[in-house]
């Protein structure tokens, strides 16, 4: 349904140019969840921003195709994204806030969305509105309608840019870290919430997270990104329980998650390459542990290994 | 939906400086301001360079000279050249408006970050002290307070660095008052130093920039303030080659001698809108808002 | 047990604020107490007063009512904070963003505690050899010492304040979610620095974090706290594998965790809201296994080994 060929992005700064996205290729398929996991810098909410031409002025799109049911993105008026925005592809993100009218109550938002994307009358709006309300698992519906997003908790404001996101309903969701301003309580709420939504209305879902654990709970393939690459990407449960690539084995073995407490934990050392000046081989070669020569030299491209599993290294696999 | 654009994109402060004096630039009535008033500060010191005469030596035979190659702004009544005057005046303005904002902005960043730091009762003196100088319209306390300590050109300065430092304990304190929330003053507070070095050492450097461009924005109403109370004759007394003290006396002569008042007034307004005009430009470059 | 030294003794110590007429309870009634070589890890979410307990221990906060001891002598006097080694107690925050002052070098920032100890002390602590072993300690490198903040990732600041935290030789330290705005790579680091820190020099940490993998690695005890109150308390292992509280069985099946498969059912809570009354249990009204009973609160009761809870069931 949506897919990324060849995408580059680089930003202008005063000081020089980033290569904030190097070659991205991905896919998001009918009902499908999926991840994008990285951590600050990898670009990942940068490919998020592009998908619906949000990025900001001094980033320019150099290559690439960003292609929905088969129309180029890329390509299209700034009219002609704006139908497409929030009616077929909607955009959660980490602070609600953001995108809540703070002086409006909470039900007239979601009712003048609805009727933006629904000809429908004020009453059925309101309808619509309490209805939607529930699909988000608010309980009481008619109360939090008239609330200001003020009065609200995180996780209830939350719950209502999902609603406003889903009002369409959209053919795909994309969800900028939405839990990482959230309690954990609240957040498992919210994820089996957008899961459920996932399930019943068959909006697919590009999850953007730097938390490994919220991937394996609702992604059913993820991609992993690193400096503005992705190294790895394939069905959930083996990214995370046989990772390939070096960088998501250390990502993975560096969580204290279960770890003994008597050992120490195996961190990456050092830091992410400065994109400025990316490396003429593997932007991870400075930090793997099983560097070769080779990885200095060149840069190696994501390579089908097995059942869509696709991993970018040089390193000898089997299978 | 309405969304908004987050990237994280990290920059340094010196890339946010450069980017400042890149727009400082694009802004053309700025541009102007700067080049008039280096223009007068350059004439200024190289005063002795630009011109033969010495400001305060008489020469009656010459007195009353309209302009001419030798006495390019005319002669005063006692045969001054009006020129030599006028740049040796800028020296005089200048350097004092200067002095006095630069005392009234130590002393008011001195006070303003005590005040907003330690809040209380200190905060509520100090601020309703400030309060009741800034009831007085600057010029008139400026005025009474010259004529107090007694006309000078020193106590015109000391008069002007007082009816200014209101304008500073505001700024300072209200900067302290968002710093003092700061996690890094927190953390200093948690070590247990002593308040005086957190306000020294961290409020303090921390809330200098706003007070410095505060006082480029003051530096031309000094300039005005110095020659009104010199006009007044509460500033510079003759024989001082002070612009104001010379359009006091000059504007007597204005119908026979034109030239004699003219030129100070022209400097005056000249040196004072420049400044205003830069002014102006790092206001609209620091806060885009204000259209004022 | 007794020949252990307590570090912090806490006694029924409670934090109101007064928000307009109505009383918000940050902290209420606690009582616990930190031994000397201990990894006391304080979880909670947003709104329990981890936060809080904090403050109250360094000074930025002075409480409502009880008592702090620290080694035997009482941390506040009425509303003032008293010192009586300055430097024996330190903080690590955050945000290592904020935390550093950006217009000082970083030689300036880590030597700033030294300036509330004596002069010798602080010329004693403060040699030049004393500061380089110390930043190389933490994995920074002597040319570091006169660049200013700006010029570091956030791992980087977080070593630099914990270079700063260790430059006095406190023997407590108060870590305030000193990861949670690190990158998971970068996470590992510190938290292995803490770690080893700690045994070289024989220190006691009170973690506070939000994140129940991090305390369960880093710490020796934990204290669960939930609107102000602790409702559970005990030794890691105990509470993590056994846990009482519904609330603490709540909070670890909530983690998205990719060690343990999750196909195990989430604990939840309770499905419709009840109003808690004045006596209630303070988790009355979410609590799943609420019955008529906890409409008068349980207290904090002993069961088995050190292992504290606060609930009738």
């Amino acid at each position: 349904m949506l897919e990324i060929k060849n995408l580059h992005v680089n930003f202008q700064t005063f000081r020089g140019t980033i290569e904030a996205l190097k070659n991205i290729n991905l896919t998001v398929d009918e009902k499908e969840v999926v991840g994008i996991v990285g951590e600050s810098g990898s670009g990942k909410s940068i490919t998020a921003l592009s998908i619906l031409n949000l990025l900001e002025k001094n980033a320019d799109i150099i290559d690439g195709e960003i292609s929905y049911r088969g129309e180029n993105l890329l390509t299209l008026s700034k009219k002609e994204i704006q139908t497409i925005r929030g009616k077929k592809i909607a955009m959660v993100f980490q602070e609600p806030m953001t995108a809540l009218h703070p002086t409006m109550k909470v039900g007239e938002q979601l009712s003048e969305v609805i009727r933006r994307h629904r000809v429908v009358s004020k009453k059925e709006a309101k309808q619509l509105m309490i209805n939607a309300l529930k699909d988000v698992h608010i309980h009481n519906p008619e109360y939090v309608a008239k609330q200001y997003p003020f009065e609200l908790s995180g996780g209830m404001r939350q719950r209502i840019v999902i609603a406003l996101a889903m009002a369409a309903p959209p053919d795909l969701l994309i969800a900028d870290e939405p839990t990482t301003a959230l309690d954990v309580t609240i957040q498992h709420e919210i994820l089996q919430l957008m899961k459920e939504l996932n399930e019943k209305k068959g909006t697919s879902i590009l999850f953007i997270t730097h938390d490994l654990g919220v991937v394996s709970e609702v992604c059913d393939r993820t991609i992993v990104m690193y400096a503005g690459e992705v190294i790895e990407s394939g069905v959930t449960k083996e990214v995370l329980y046989a990772p390939q690539h070096p960088y998501t084995k250390a990502l993975i073995e560096a969580l204290p998650d279960g770890k003994d407490a008597n050992e120490p934990l195996k961190a990456i050392h050092g830091e992410v390459p400065n994109l400025m000046e990316r490396p003429a081989g593997c932007a991870f070669a400075s930090r793997c542990q099983h560097v070769m020569e080779v990885c200095k030299m060149k840069q190696p491209h994501l390579t089908h290994w097995q059942n869509q599993h696709d991993v970018a290294c040089w390193l000898e696999r089997d299978g | 939906m309405e969304v908004q654009t987050q990237t994280e994109v990290q920059q340094a402060p010196f890339v946010k400086r450069s980017a400042l004096l890149y727009k400082l630039k694009k802004n053309k009535l700025t541009m102007v301001g700067a080049v008039i008033l280096g223009v007068i500060i350059l004439a200024a010191l190289f005063a002795p360079l630009l011109t033969p005469y010495n400001p305060n030596v008489i020469d009656a035979a010459n007195k009353f000279q309209g302009p001419s190659w030798a006495h390019w702004f005319g002669t005063d009544e006692v045969g001054r050249d009006i020129f030599t005057r006028i740049l040796y005046g800028a020296r005089l303005s200048l350097g004092l408006a200067i002095v006095a904002i630069v005392i009234a902005a130590i002393v008011g960043l001195m006070i303003g970050t005590v005040s907003g730091y330690f809040g209380g009762y200190i905060d509520q003196i100090i601020m309703r002290t400030m309060d009741m100088i800034l009831a007085f319209p600057t010029l008139i306390l400026a005025m009474a307070l010259a004529a107090a300590l007694g006309p000078s050109i020193q106590n015109a300065m000391i008069a002007i660095a007082f009816v200014k430092i209101p304008v500073y304990v505001r700024l300072a304190r209200s900067e302290t008052l968002s710093l003092r929330e700061s996690l890094f003053v927190k953390s200093a507070q948690t070590f247990g130093i002593h308040p005086f070095r957190i306000i020294r050492k961290h409020i303090m450097p921390n809330s200098v920039s706003p007070v410095i461009i505060q006082g480029t924005l003051d530096v031309g109403d000094a300039i005005l303030l110095i020659a009104t109370l010199g006009f007044l004759g509460l500033g510079a007394q003759p024989p001082a080659p002070e612009w104001g003290a010379m359009i006091s006396i000059g504007w007597k002569y204005l119908l026979d001698f034109w030239w004699y008042p003219t030129f100070p007034c022209l400097f005056l307004f000249l040196s004072a809108g420049a400044l205003n005009l830069m002014g102006d430009g790092i206001r609209d470059v620091l806060d885009p808002r204000s259209s004022r | 047990m007794d020949d252990m030294t307590m570090i912090i003794e806490m006694d029924q110590v409670q934090k109101y604020y007064q928000k307009g007429k109505v009383t918000i309870k940050a902290l209420n009634d606690t009582t616990l107490s930190i031994l000397e070589g201990d990894v006391l890890g304080l979880v909670g979410e947003s709104g329990s007063g981890k936060s809080t307990f904090g403050k109250l221990l360094i000074g930025l906060e002075h409480p409502t009512g009880g008592e702090i001891l620290y080694e035997g002598n009482p941390l506040w006097k009425k509303s003032k904070y008293v010192r009586r080694k300055p430097g024996e107690l330190q903080t690590v925050f955050q945000d290592p963003q904020s935390s550093l002052d950006p217009r000082m070098t970083i030689k300036e920032i880590i030597l700033e505690p030294l300036y509330a100890l004596s002069k010798n002390e602080r010329k004693q602590k403060g040699s030049y050899d004393h500061l380089i072993k110390l930043i190389k300690r933490v994995g920074l490198k002597e040319e570091y010492l006169d660049r200013y903040p700006h010029e570091f990732s956030g791992g980087q600041r977080q070593r630099i304040a914990i270079a700063r935290a260790l430059i006095t030789e406190p023997s407590f330290i108060i870590l305030d979610e000193p990861t949670s705005a690190l990158d998971v790579s970068v996470q590992a680091q510190v938290l292995n620095l803490l770690k080893e820190i700690k045994e070289e020099r024989g220190l006691t940490y009170l973690f506070i974090s939000h994140n129940m993998s991090v305390i369960k690695y880093m710490c020796s005890k934990v204290a669960v706290l939930y609107k102000g109150n602790i409702v559970e308390m005990g030794e890691t292992e105990e509470l993590f594998n056994n846990p009482q509280h519904p609330y603490t069985e709540i909070l670890l099946s909530s983690l998205p965790s990719l060690i343990e498969e999750n196909e195990q059912k989430m604990k939840g809570f309770a499905e419709t809201a009840q109003s808690k009354t004045e006596n209630s249990c303070i988790f009355y009204e979410k609590c799943p296994k609420r019955t008529e009973k906890c409409l008068v609160g349980p207290e904090l009761e002993l069961r088995g080994k050190d292992h504290m809870v606060a609930c009738h069931y």
